[in-house]
């Protein structure tokens, strides 16, 4: 019977693998497989998971290792999800960001949609050099990315109250936030995607930043023709248009200092400047009498009349943008617009890495360390591995070496780790 | 609340009340030789509404006068109910919404905010120009205008908060009232309210019927690419590149193709390139849609629907205006001849007459309240936003000449601008 049942599910295993990207079939190993199982039953029975918002209004979703993932479940209270979690012992687990009528309901159409949760996912993907860094160097930068995005955006312009934003570690490589404010439940997906665009400020037109006015209208045969000034955000001027305003002022100072060569080569640097666009924004901004020069007259009037060429004057601007895109958040756009996405369950543990999805209070951020902070401490004892590839990393603040076909005891936790990681084999 | 007040807004809660305390009953309306006037005002009411797309005030001196006007809101809802006409309910709702916006801007700001809460939109008055509204509430009535001006991330975002003069939180209103309003339409009627206004529903149902005709005949002749809004001109261009297209792509391109006057094998034939064509499989999708097949013939999609979709590719200025929400309107109105008086009226280019003593280049607007070079002024969303054609249809969008009036930066827009003004449905 035992050995009837494992059969089946390498056979499955391996149609899965061959419909989807047609790698060579994977080595199943039947004790890792079960002492992988083993650690997550004990996981789901004896660890706390966090309550989920409107359980019963949320689809879940879970894959069970070699199986497709399995959708439209849906559950009444915390103990049935709970006893699912330890019969099952799924390898990945999520919830659905929506609401619905009938979350059970086997097609999207019968579920009835009542509204959205607003989710943010920030993951490694979207800090630049990620590849050259170290998994620990990663987290700690996506980190940084994540702070920024639920204090200076989530609570600061979009004005959410700390307690409107449920803020985990993904078990992964990344962080989510979920806002669960009323106001933003109905939201569909391009209302979503314009809160990723203020978050994220992509390349756009410039020119909603500033207000044209006409100061030399002439007519000819009926056609009129005027000329603009391009009058500046107010220095008091709130969301983009405030810190737009805030990067020119602060260009315009520092340049006023500093030598030609050096402004030069770094109007070059930006897209779409050429020598001979740089030169005439140089001489054009900075040249000249100090009282008298194009940035103090910009700065005295808070306008744009230093340039008389449209198109030299959009390169700058341009350039100035590019510039107060320093202060811009990171966000993943799709994660966001898509408002019947499914997310990793809090408090699940991660099927890759065996780290649990770990709910965080904003002031904890800080000081939290996925690789110490993610790992259940309810795991006890050591396990026997057997490497099956050499692999250094750090986890629960030590660093550990693995070598292919040594084998060496590691705390139960940690061979978890690296055997999800598919680095060793369990005997 | 005064009732030349509720005549004006008789969309507004308190109207029930001062009916009720009126003594006027629906039956009433119905039956009563009495309110026969009403009736007709209700009649002559939807068909402005249909035809014009603003309903206009009509002279009132006494309390009857307001009574009355009042009750033509009602008779007009009941006849529109009656014909269950999908088009005629968008209409409908659609004219409701502008003449209140229109007529909005001549009251205070309290009024304003008066009406704002009681179409459930959550705003705080700021000071005497200004009103406080939530990012999530700008958000849900914006999302259906795609200029760009109400771009969130050009918005001064405050704490979730921003600030909107008057002119922008009527044009929200609008959106409210108008989304309002075709949501509760159709009401359910009986057999005696159809009976009564049976001479008006069938006038109604001819002149949807004249329209949607028009719409076919005048709109579409021969098929020129040159008039195809960007979205269409990427996909087809794509398909011809040998790239793939997604579903909802193909959707929309077949249908949009078979609406302008293409035929099955042409659309076919421009399938044939798609790395993937499969003649059988390729003819019966395409029948489906056009409706050869299914009986059924399906429309493209919105631009708001294909926005959603991710199927709204590079749109242009035409593409941004507000009032643009279907890539068949572009179509049309790319069709349109441009006589030279519409040349003439191009060059607006003034944000805010601020600085052009001779009134923005458009001399006929500026003489012209109601934008009198266009006979069917009043059916102008552009006039929506300048009821008082403040003689300049471009500083009309732009009240403190703040300048967000990208539609200057082009000639090309300005005169789509106008292409559209006898255009617009």
């Amino acid at each position: 019977m035992h050995g009837l049942r494992v059969k089946i599910v390498i056979n499955k295993h391996r149609d899965v693998r061959t419909m989807k990207d047609k790698g060579p079939p994977p080595v199943i190993h039947i004790p890792t497989t079960q002492f992988v199982q083993r650690c997550f039953r004990e996981y789901y029975t004896k660890a706390e998971i966090p309550m989920v918002h409107d359980l019963d209004r949320r689809e879940f979703g879970a894959i069970i290792p070699g199986r497709t993932m399995r959708r439209h479940m849906g559950f009444n209270d915390m103990p049935a999800l709970k006893r699912y979690l330890t019969d099952s012992c799924p390898a990945h687990v999520y919830h659905s960001t929506a609401y619905y009528e009938m979350p059970g309901a086997a097609t999207m159409d019968k579920k009835t949609w009542l509204g959205a949760d607003l989710i943010f996912d920030l993951d490694a993907d979207h800090i630049p050099g990620a590849e050259e860094m170290s998994y620990a160097e990663m987290l700690a930068q996506v980190k940084v990315e994540f702070i920024k995005l639920i204090e200076e955006f989530l609570m600061g312009d979009f004005g959410f109250a700390e307690k409107d934003i449920g803020i985990y570690f993904s078990g992964g490589r990344g962080y989510h936030a979920h806002v669960r404010h009323p106001s933003v439940r109905k939201l569909n997906s391009h209302e979503r995607r314009e809160i990723v665009n203020f978050i994220t400020l992509p390349a756009k037109d410039i020119s909603g930043f500033l207000s044209k006015k006409a100061y030399d209208v002439t007519e000819f045969k009926g056609h009129s023709k005027a000329k603009y000034t391009y009058i500046l955000p107010d220095p008091d001027a709130k969301g983009w248009k405030g810190k737009f305003w805030h990067s020119l002022m602060e260009y315009l100072d520092n340049g006023l200092e500093r030598d030609r060569k050096e402004i030069i080569e770094e109007l070059i640097a930006h897209d779409g400047i050429g020598k001979g666009s740089a030169e005439t924004i140089y001489s054009k901004l900075f040249k000249g009498d100090v009282e008298n020069t194009g940035a103090s007259n910009i700065k005295r009037s808070n306008s744009l009349e230093a340039f008389s060429s449209d198109r030299v004057r959009n390169l700058f601007l341009d350039f100035i943008l590019e510039r107060t895109r320093a202060m811009a958040g990171e966000t993943d756009e799709p994660v966001t617009s898509d408002i019947k996405r499914l997310i990793r369950l809090p408090g699940s543990l991660h099927g890759k890495t065996g780290f649990y999805v770990k709910s965080l209070e904003l002031g904890q951020l800080e000081e939290f360390d996925p690789l110490i902070d993610t790992v259940w401490k309810g795991f006890t004892g050591n396990t026997k591995i057997t490497g099956t590839a050499d692999h250094t990393f750090q986890l629960i603040g030590e660093e550990w070496e693995i070598k292919k076909d040594e084998s060496m005891l590691l705390p139960t936790a940690v061979a978890l780790h690296v055997a999800l990681q598919k680095k060793c084999k369990i005997s | 609340m005064e009732p030349r007040t509720l005549a004006l807004f008789p969309f507004l809660p308190e109207v029930s009340a001062y009916l009720k305390q009126s003594g006027v009953t629906l039956d009433s309306i119905i039956s009563e030789p009495a309110y026969e006037r009403a009736r007709d005002l209700g009649s002559k009411r939807i068909m402005e509404a249909f035809l014009d797309k603003e309903i206009k005030e009509n002279p009132m001196v006494s309390e009857v006068d307001h009574l009355f006007e009042m009750l033509s809101y009602i008779v007009a809802r009941m006849i529109v109910s009656s014909t269950g006409d999908e088009m005629l309910i968008i209409h409908y709702s659609q004219a409701e919404a502008l003449s209140m916006s229109n007529r909005l801007l001549d009251q205070d700001m309290d009024f304003v905010h008066e009406v704002a809460s009681s179409l459930d939109i959550n705003v705080s008055l700021e000071s005497a120009d200004n009103m406080r509204i939530h990012f999530t509430d700008y958000l849900r009535l914006s999302s259906p205008m795609r200029s760009k001006e109400w771009a969130l991330i050009d918005q001064e975002l405050d704490a979730g908060f921003l600030l909107l003069d008057k002119k922008k939180i009527c044009r929200l209103m609008q959106q409210a009232l108008k989304d309002k309003i075709s949501s509760e339409l159709p009401l359910p009627v009986n057999d005696e309210i159809i009976e009564t206004f049976r001479p008006t529903i069938e006038n109604v149902k001819i002149e949807i019927e004249k329209k949607k005709e028009e719409f076919k005949k005048e709109g579409f002749g021969r098929i020129s690419f040159i008039r195809l809004p960007p979205c269409m001109k990427i996909m087809l261009n794509a398909l011809k590149d040998g790239k793939n297209l997604p579903h909802v792509g193909r959707f929309a391109l077949t249908a949009f193709l078979n609406t302008i006057g293409m035929d099955t094998e042409g659309i076919l034939a421009l399938y044939a390139t798609s790395p993937d064509f499969n003649v059988n499989l390729a003819r019966y999708q395409v029948e489906h849609i056009t409706g050869s097949s299914s009986g059924i013939e399906y429309l493209p999609q919105s631009c708001h629907t294909m926005v959603s979709q991710g199927i709204c590719f590079e749109p242009d200025s035409l593409c941004n205006k507000d009032w643009m929400t279907h890539p068949l309107s572009y179509y049309k109105i790319k069709g349109k001849p441009r006589d030279k008086d519409k040349d003439k009226s191009k060059n607006t280019g003034n944000p805010k007459g601020a600085g052009n003593p001779k009134g923005a280049g458009n001399p006929k607007g500026a003489d012209n309240p109601k934008g009198a070079d266009n006979p069917k002024g009043a059916d102008n969303p552009k006039g929506a936003d300048n009821p008082k054609g403040a003689g300049n249809p471009k500083g009309a969008d732009n009240p403190k000449g703040a300048g967000k009036d990208k539609k200057d930066e082009d000639g090309e827009s300005q005169q789509d601008e106008k292409d559209q003004i006898s255009e617009k449905d």
